[in-house]
C-alpha cells in the first residue's frame, strides 16, 4: 500500500496540476507531493520496515537508502523551486511542474523495482520525464542540450536493455524458468549462469546504465544538460537521478557477487572509476563555465562511487556514505549557483566577482559546497571520500590510491581557482542591472542541506549507520 | 584535562558569540576577545604543568563516526607546542583589537573573530588527538580557517591569489598525509596513535611514510622548495593572523613530522642526513632571499623558512644521533630543534606584532618608507629589536640557546664520529646567522633610524596599551628564556622522551651535562646585560653637564640633505644580494643617469621566488597546452560523444573476450593483498 | 522454417547496409519499415512449433510500430522539413559500408565467444543483432541530420528486439508492454524535440547544434 501511495500520490498531484491555471500557486504542489511523499519514506525510515507489493515491487537496505536521498532531495528542491519560479513568473511552467513530479514518481519505481525489466523501464521513463526539464529555458542552447542529453541517454539505455536481455539469456541459459530476471530468484540460482552472456550482460548494462550516471567516456551530455538547466534541475539530476544508475548498477553487482564473477567486475568499476576521476579532473582545470565545473564534479563524484563499488569492503561501505552525502553537497552547490546565475546573469566565471560582497548567503554556501565536495573537514564528504581511500589502503591497491590522491588534488586545484575566483574579489559596480538578490525560499533549501552535511561529518547517528552498512552488506561492503 | 576543555570551551563561546547580529562594536570586540585571551590563558596552565612534570592529562570518548574516536592527551610534546600556541594566540588576539577596530568601518569583522577561534580551537586540537580522524579534522579545519583569515582583505588581488595558492597548497599536503597516516595505521591495526607509538612493524613501511611526511608536512612548515606559498600569504594576512601563522600554523608542521617520527622504535640513518639537507637548504635560501626583500612582512616570512631550516637541522642531527645510539648528539639536537621552535614562535611573532604595529601606523608595508620611527614609536622599537637580536641568535636573547645547542650537536657528532661533514653543520649555522644579522641591521636601521622618508612615517606613533603588552609580554619571554636557559631544560628533556627510540634515564643523564653549559649562556648573557647597562651609565656620566647637539642622521655635510639620500633598504643589502645573484636572480629596473644635464634616474630591483615565480608559470605553461588538446575531445558534436560510446563498447567487448583484461589486471589488481581491516 | 528465419535475418542486414550506403532519406526509412515488418514476422518463425496468441500479438505489435507508427512519424518529419537526401555525411557512403560490413564481422567474432544455449534454432541472431545494434549506432555517429539519428537509433532498436525475440518465452508481457510503449514515448519526445529544433534553429541539420562545448 505504501508503495503504491508513494508512486501515485505524485502522478496524481501532476494531474491536480493541470487544474491550477496561476503559474504562482501551481508550484505549491510540488511542495504538497515533496511532504507527502518524504513523510511516507519517513515513516519507513522510522519503522524500519521494508514494505513489498508483489514480487517486482519490494523495499531492500539498498533501496531504502536511494529512496531516502531521493526524498529529501526532492524536498529540499521543492521549496527551492517554488522560490525559483517564482522569479521567473514570466514563462508558463505547467509542463515543469508536471514533469517534475513524473520524475518524482519514475524515480521512486526504481528504488523499488525488483525485476530488471521494470527497473529498465523506470529508468528510461526517469530519461523522458527529466528532458522537458531541461527545456525549461526553451532557448537555443538548452535545446540543444536537450537533444543531446536525449539522444546520447537514449542510446545508453537501449544498450542497457540489450543487457537486459542478456542477463536473461544467461539465467535461461539451461531452459525456461520461472520468474526470470527477478533478483532475488535470479541470486539464488546466481551459480548455474551462463558466465560468458554474464560477462556480455554486465559490460552492455554498464555502459547502459554508466551512461545515465554519467560515467567518463559516456559522460559528455552532463556539462551541457547540467549547464542549461535551471539550478534545482540540475541539482535534482546530478542527487537523485545519478543515484538511480547507481542503484542499477548495485543491483547488476549483486548479481555478479552472487554469481561469484566479482573477478570480472571489479576491474572494470575500477577502471570506469578513474576514469571519470580523471576526465573530471582534465575538464574541470580549464574550466570557464561554473555550472559546467558542477557538472563535471558530478562526474567525478560518479566515479568515486563506481571506484569504491568495485573495491569492495570498507570501500564498499564508504560508497554508499558517499552517495548520501555527494547527493546532499551538489544541493548546496546547484542552488547556490543558480542563485549567482540568476543575479549575475551569466555562467561565465570571469563575470562573477565578488559574491561574498554581493550575496553574502549564497556566496558563503557556494564557497561552504566547495569546501564540502572536495572532501575536506568538518563536512562529511571528508568521512565518506576517506573511508574510500581507507579500504583500497587496507586492500593494498597502491594504483588506485595514488590515482585516486592525484585526482582528487588535481580537482581540488581546479575547483578553487575558479570558486575563488568568484567569491572574492569587488563586485560589479552597476548594481540595479544585476538581477535579483537572495530570498528566503532560495537560500533556505540550501542552508539545511549544508547543516546536513556538515552534522553528517560531525556524527553519524546509530540508525543511519545501519542503514548504509545493510545496504553495503548487500554489495559485500563491511565498516 | 578539564581546564583545557575550559580554556577551549571559552574560545569557542567566543566565537559563537561573534556571531550574533546586532551588537554594540566595542561591546562585541570586548566580549569575543575577552573570552578568547582569558580561554588562551586557562588553556596555558595545564601546557605548564605537564612541562613541569606533572601528570599527563588525558580524555577518551567514543565518537560516532567510521574509525573516529575522540581521543586527547596532553603529553610533553603536545604541552610544548600548546604553550607556544596559546601565548602567541593570545598575544595575537589581544594586539588585534586596535589593529581591527581600524577596518570596522569598511567590514564586518565577525568571521575574523568566528575564524580566529576556530583556528585556535583547532590547532590545540592538532596538538592533542591521539586518533587519525581526529588529528586530520583538526588539521584541515586550521587550514581551512587559516585560509579565510587570510583573505580578510579580498577586494586585493595580491591577497586572493595568495589564499588561492595556501589553500591548494596546504590541502594537497594533506592528501598525503592521508597515505602517511593510514599506512601507519594499516601497520599498526589501527588508527589510534597509541598503537602506532613503540611499533616495530612500521619499519617495513618507514621510507614511504617518511617521504610522504616530509612533503605532507613541509608544505605546511614551508620547507625549500616546497615553501612557496608561505612567502605570498604571511604578508597577504592582517598581522595578527601573520603573528599566529608564523608563530604556530607553520610549527603545525613540525609538531606532525616530530609526531610520526617518534612513532619509530628505530630511525635509518638516512632520515638525519635528509633532514640535514633540507634545513641547510631552507635556512640558508630562506635568509638569502629574506636579504632581498623590500616589504618587511614578505622579509619576515622568508625568516621564517629560514628558522624552520634551523629547526630541521637540529631534528636532523637529533635524529642521526637517535639512529647512531648516540644519546648526547640526539638529546642536542632534538632539544635544540624543539627548543628553537618554541624560541622561534615567540620571536617572530614578536617581530610580526612589531610590524603590524608599524603598518597600523603608517599604513605601509615598504621599508623604504618609513624611517626614524625610533623617536616616534620607541616601545615598538624596543621590541622591535628585542625580535631582531633574538632571530640573529646573539646573546642574551632565546634565540642564542637553542641554536647553541644546534651547534653543539653538530660539533659534538663531528668530533665523536670522527667524520669531518657533520661538522659543516656549524659553518652553515654561522653563516645564516651572519646573513640574519646582515638583514635584520638592515631592517632596523631603515625603519628606526635615520629621517622619516615620507609623510606618513613622520606622523606615525603608538597604537596603544592593547598593541604594546602583548609585544611586551613577548619580549619579557625572550629575556627570560634567554637569562635563564637552565629553568627551561628539564622540560625539553620531558619532551624528548616522547621519542619511541629515547630512553629515558640515560637522557636524563645527558641534560644534566648540559644544564652546567647552559648555565654558563646565563651567567655571559646576564653579563652581557651588564655591561650594556654600565657603558650606557658612563656615557650618561661624561655626558653629565654638557651640551648635547641633534643633527640630522647620516647627513654626512651634505649642504640639502634630503630623507631620500639615506641607505635604502636595496642598497643596504646590495652587497650580499650581489654575492649570491647567481641564486637570487634579481630583477633589475634601471635608468642610469647619461648626460651632463640629467633628467630623472631610477632604480628598482627585486628578486623574484624561484620556485613561485620562475617554476610553476614554466609548469603551468606545458599543462595548459597539453589541456588544450585533451579539451578538444568535447567540442560540441553528438555523433563524437556517440562515438565514444560505440568505442567504448567495443574496446570493452574486445577486452573481455578477447584476452585485454589481463594487462589490466597486472596493473591494478596483482598486488591485492586482502588484509582484514581494522575494527 | 529455419530457412525463413536466416532469409529475414538477413533482410535485416541488408537493411542496415542499405540506409549505411544511400543517401535519400526516404528509401532510408522505406528501408528501415522493412526491417521492422522482417523482425515483426521473425517472432513466427523463430518459435514456430508454439506459436501462442502472445506471439501473435506481439508480432502484430511490432509490424504496426516500427513497420508503419514510427515510420510514418519520420515522413511526416522530413516533409515538415522539406528534406529529401542525407547531404553532409561525416563520412562518405563507401567508407561507411566497408565500416559497416568490419562491423559485421565483429559481430560474429563477439558472438563466436557467446554459446548458444542447446536446442537453438538460428544460429546467426546473436550476430546479426549485435551487428545491427553498432550499423545503428554507426548510422547515428557518421550522420548529419537529427532525422537520420532518429533514424539510427530505430535501427539500434531493432538490433535489440532482434536479440530479445529469442528470448521471447522468457520475458512477462507486462515488460513487453513497457518496453515498446517506453520506445514509442521516446521516439514521440524525440520527434517533438526535432520539431523544435527545426522551427528553432530553421534547420535539422546536427552541426548547428554544436554550441556546447568546452
Amino acid at each position: 500500500m505504501t508503495i503504491w501511495l508513494l508512486i501515485l500520490i505524485p502522478a496524481i498531484l501532476a494531474g491536480l496540476s493541470l487544474a491550477i491555471k496561476s503559474n504562482v500557486s501551481r508550484p505549491w504542489v510540488l511542495v504538497v507531493a515533496a511532504v507527502a511523499h518524504s513523510s511516507l519514506v519517513a515513516r519507513i525510515w522510522f519503522l524500519g520496515s521494508f514494505p513489498s507489493s508483489g514480487t517486482y515491487l519490494l523495499l531492500d537496505p539498498a533501496g531504502k537508502m536511494v529512496l531516502g536521498l531521493i526524498s529529501l532531495l526532492f524536498l529540499a528542491g521543492s521549496f527551492y523551486a517554488v522560490g525559483y519560479l517564482r522569479r521567473r513568473v514570466d514563462r508558463p511552467n505547467l509542463t515543469f511542474v508536471v514533469s517534475l513530479l513524473f520524475f518524482l514518481s519514475a524515480m521512486t519505481v526504481v528504488t523499488f523495482s525488483q525485476h530488471f525489466g521494470l527497473l529498465w523501464v523506470a529508468i528510461e521513463a526517469t530519461t523522458l520525464a527529466s528532458a522537458p526539464l531541461l527545456y525549461f529555458n526553451h532557448n537555443q542552447r538548452s535545446l540543444e542540450a536537450t537533444w543531446k542529453y536525449l539522444l546520447i541517454c537514449s542510446v545508453g539505455i537501449a544498450l542497457a536493455l540489450l543487457g537486459t536481455f542478456f542477463l536473461a539469456m544467461a539465467e535461461t541459459f539451461n531452459g525456461p524458468i520461472e520468474n526470470a530476471l527477478l533478483l532475488p530468484a535470479m541470486m539464488a540460482r546466481a551459480g548455474s549462469m551462463s558466465v560468458p552472456w554474464l560477462h556480455a550482460a554486465f559490460i552492455f548494462l554498464l555502459v547502459g546504465y554508466g551512461t545515465k550516471m554519467g560515467l567518463a567516456p559516456l559522460h559528455t551530455w552532463k556539462p551541457d544538460a547540467y549547464g542549461e538547466a535551471p539550478g534545482v534541475v540540475g541539482f535534482l539530476l546530478s542527487g537523485a537521478l545519478t543515484s538511480c544508475g547507481f542503484l542499477a548498477l548495485v543491483r547488476l553487482t549483486q548479481v555478479c557477487q552472487a554469481a561469484g564473477q566479482m573477478d570480472f567486475a571489479r576491474p572494470l568499476l575500477i577502471l570506469m572509476g578513474l576514469l571519470s576521476m580523471g576526465v573530471a579532473a582534465v575538464f574541470i582545470l580549464g574550466q570557464t563555465d561554473y555550472k559546467r565545473m558542477l557538472a563535471y564534479s558530478s562526474v567525478e563524484h560518479m566515479g568515486i562511487l563506481v571506484l569504491g563499488l568495485g573495491m569492495g569492503g570498507l570501500a564498499t561501505y564508504g560508497t554508499w556514505m558517499h552517495l548520501l552525502n555527494n547527493g546532499l553537497a551538489k544541493g548546496i552547490l546547484f542552488l547556490s549557483a543558480g542563485n549567482i546565475h540568476r543575479h549575475y546573469k551569466s555562467k561565465s566565471v570571469a563575470q562573477v566577482k565578488g559574491v561574498f560582497h554581493r550575496l553574502p548567503l549564497s556566496g558563503a554556501l557556494f564557497m561552504a559546497g566547495f569546501i564540502a565536495i572536495t572532501g575536506s573537514p568538518p563536512f562529511a564528504l571528508f568521512m565518506s571520500e576517506f573511508t574510500i581511500l581507507r579500504g583500497g589502503v587496507a586492500d593494498g591497491r597502491w594504483g588506485v590510491v595514488a590515482a585516486y590522491l592525484g585526482f582528487l588534488a588535481v580537482i581540488f586545484i581546479g575547483m578553487a581557482r575558479i570558486v575563488l575566483s568568484m567569491v572574492l574579489g569587488e563586485p560589479p559596480k552597476d548594481e540595479t542591472a544585476s538581477g535579483p538578490k537572495d530570498s528566503f525560499l532560495t537560500t533556505l533549501s540550501p542552508c539545511l542541506l549544508a547543516a546536513a552535511v556538515l552534522l553528517l561529518g560531525l556524527f553519524i547517528p546509530s540508525w543511519l549507520n545501519h542503514a548504509i552498512e545493510s545496504a553495503a552488506a548487500l554489495v559485500g561492503g563491511h565498516s | 584535562m578539564s581546564l583545557f576543555l575550559l580554556g577551549l570551551g571559552l574560545i569557542a563561546l567566543g566565537g559563537i558569540l561573534s556571531l550574533i547580529p546586532r551588537v554594540p562594536r566595542v561591546l562585541a570586540s570586548a566580549v569575543c576577545n575577552g573570552l578568547m585571551i582569558l580561554g588562551c590563558a586557562v588553556g596555558v596552565v595545564p601546557a605548564i604543568q605537564v612541562l613541569a612534570g606533572g601528570p599527563l592529562p588525558s580524555l577518551n570518548m567514543p565518537w560516532s563516526v567510521p574509525a573516529g574516536q575522540i581521543e586527547l592527551l596532553i603529553d610533553p610534546l603536545s604541552a610544548l607546542f600548546l604553550l607556544l600556541h596559546f601565548i602567541v594566540c593570545g598575544s595575537a588576539v589581544m594586539f588585534g583589537i586596535p589593529y581591527f577596530s581600524s577596518y570596522e568601518k569598511t567590514q564586518s569583522l565577525k568571521p575574523v573573530r568566528f575564524f580566529t577561534s576556530i583556528l585556535i580551537i583547532s590547532i590545540a586540537l592538532t596538538f592533542t588527538a591521539q586518533n587519525t580522524i581526529l588529528f586530520l579534522g583538526a588539521w584541515e579545519l586550521m587550514a581551512l580557517s587559516t585560509f579565510f583569515l587570510v583573505i580578510f582583505e579580498d577586494r586585493q588581488e595580491r591577497v586572493r591569489k595568495a589564499g588561492f595558492l595556501y589553500l591548494i597548497m596546504s590541502h594537497t599536503g594533506t592528501l598525503c598525509l592521508f597515505v602517511v597516516f593510514l599506512l601507519l595505521g594499516r601497520q599498526a591495526g589501527s588508527l589510534g596513535f597509541s598503537q602506532m607509538a613503540h611499533n616495530k612493524d612500521l619499519l617495513a613501511v618507514g621510507t614511504p611514510i617518511f617521504l610522504l611526511a616530509l612533503v605532507g608536512f613541509g608544505v605546511k612548515a614551508g620547507f625549500m622548495p616546497i615553501h612557496f606559498w608561505l612567502q605570498e600569504a604571511h604578508p597577504a594576512a592582517p598581522t595578527p593572523v601573520s603573528a599566529i601563522m608564523s608563530g604556530v600554523v607553520i610549527k603545525c608542521g613540525i609538531y606532525g613530522l616530530v609526531r610520526v617520527i617518534s612513532f619509530f622504535p628505530t630511525l635509518p640513518a638516512w632520515w638525519g642526513i635528509v633532514l640535514i639537507m633540507i634545513g641547510t637548504t631552507s635556512g640558508i635560501l630562506g635568509v638569502v632571499w629574506a636579504l632581498a626583500q623590500h616589504d618587511f612582512k614578505r622579509l619576515l616570512a622568508y625568516h621564517s623558512i629560514e628558522n624552520i631550516g634551523i629547526i630541521v637541522l637540529g631534528l636532523g642531527f637529533g635524529c642521526l644521533g637517535l639512529s647512531l645510539n648516540n644519546p648526547v648528539v640526539a638529546m642536542l639536537g632534538l632539544a635544540g630543534g624543539l627548543w628553537h621552535t618554541l624560541n622561534h614562535g615567540l620571536f617572530k611573532s614578536l617581530l610580526f606584532l612589531g610590524a603590524g604595529s608599524i603598518y597600523h601606523a603608517t599604513g605601509s608595508r615598504e621599508i623604504d618608507q618609513m624611517g626614524g620611527l625610533w623617536k616616534k614609536m620607541p616601545w615598538t622599537g624596543f621590541c622591535f629589536l628585542v625580535g631582531s637580536v633574538a632571530i640573529c641568535g646573539i646573546p642574551p636573547l632565546n634565540g642564542f640557546v637553542s641554536e647553541w645547542l644546534i651547534y653543539n650537536a653538530s660539533f659534538v657528532l663531528g668530533i665523536h664520529n670522527s667524520n669531518f661533514c657533520f661538522v659543516l653543520g656549524v659553518p652553515v649555522l654561522a653563516l645564516i646567522g651572519v646573513l640574519a644579522a646582515a638583514c635584520f641591521t638592515k631592517v632596523f636601521g631603515v625603519l628606526f633610524l635615520g629621517n622619516a622618508r615620507t609623510e606618513a612615517a613622520v606622523e606615525a606613533q603608538e597604537g596603544g596599551a592593547l598593541m604594546l603588552i602583548p609585544m611586551l609580554f613577548l619580549a619579557s619571554l625572550c629575556f627570560a628564556i634567554g637569562l635563564f636557559p637552565g629553568v627551561f631544560l628539564p622540560a625539553m628533556s620531558r619532551v624528548i622522551t616522547v621519542f619511541s627510540s629515547v630512553e629515558a634515564g640515560e637522557f636524563h643523564q645527558v641534560a644534566m651535562n648540559q644544564a652546567g653549559m647552559l648555565a654558563w649562556i646565563g651567567w655571559l648573557s646576564v653579563g652581557i646585560l651588564a655591561v650594556i647597562g654600565v657603558l650606557a651609565l658612563v656615557r650618561r656620566l661624561f655626558l653629565v653637564g654638557k651640551p648635547v647637539s641633534a643633527s640630522a642622521t647620516w647627513g654626512c655635510g651634505y649642504a640639502l640633505p634630503s630623507p631620500r639620500m639615506q641607505y635604502t633598504a636595496s642598497s643596504y643589502a646590495q652587497f650580499s644580494t650581489l654575492m649570491f645573484r647567481a641564486v637570487l636572480r634579481p630583477l633589475v629596473h634601471m635608468k642610469r643617469i647619461t648626460s651632463l644635464f640629467p633628467a630623472a634616474g631610477s632604480f628598482e630591483s627585486h628578486s623574484p621566488d624561484a620556485v613561485l615565480d620562475r617554476f610553476i608559470p614554466r609548469l603551468a605553461a606545458i599543462l595548459r597546452r597539453v589541456l588544450y588538446r585533451v579539451r578538444d575531445f568535447q567540442h560540441g558534436r553528438v555523433q563524437f560523444y556517440l562515438a565514444y560510446v560505440l568505442l567504448f563498447l567495443i574496446l570493452l567487448l574486445v577486452w573481455e573476450f578477447h584476452g585485454v583484461s589481463l594487462l589490466w589486471k597486472k596493473i591494478f589488481l596483482l598486488d591485492a593483498v586482502t588484509k582484514v581491516p581494522p575494527p | 522454417m529455419e530457412h525463413v528465419t536466416q532469409l529475414l535475418l538477413i533482410l535485416v542486414i541488408l537493411a542496415n547496409l542499405f540506409v549505411l550506403g544511400s543517401h535519400p532519406l526516404g528509401a532510408c526509412i522505406r528501408a528501415v519499415a522493412l526491417q521492422g515488418i522482417a523482425l515483426g514476422l521473425l517472432p513466427l518463425f523463430l518459435h514456430a512449433e508454439e506459436r501462442s496468441v502472445h506471439l501473435v500479438f506481439l508480432s502484430i505489435g511490432m509490424i504496426g510500430l516500427k513497420g508503419f507508427l514510427l515510420p510514418g512519424l519520420l515522413f511526416r518529419a522530413i516533409r515538415d522539413a522539406a528534406l529529401r537526401k542525407e547531404q553532409e555525411p561525416l563520412i562518405g557512403f563507401n567508407t561507411a559500408l566497408v565500416l559497416g560490413a568490419g562491423l559485421i564481422g565483429l559481430g560474429f567474432a563477439i558472438a563466436a565467444k557467446l554459446p548458444l544455449p542447446p536446442g537453438t534454432a538460428a544460429s546467426i541472431v546473436v550476430p546479426v543483432a549485435l551487428a545491427t545494434v553498432m550499423m545503428g549506432l554507426l548510422v547515428i555517429v557518421t550522420r548529419g541530420k537529427i532525422l537520420s539519428q532518429a533514424l539510427g537509433y530505430i535501427m539500434l532498436e531493432n538490433g535489440i528486439f532482434t536479440f530479445g525475440l529469442i528470448l521471447v518465452k522468457g520475458l512477462p508481457g507486462l515488460i513487453e508492454t513497457g518496453v515498446l510503449l517506453d520506445i514509442f514515448a521516446g521516439v514521440f519526445i524525440m520527434g517533438t524535440v526535432i520539431e523544435h529544433i527545426n522551427r528553432e534553429f530553421g534547420s535539422i541539420s546536427a552541426y548547428k547544434l554544436s554550441n556546447l562545448k568546452e
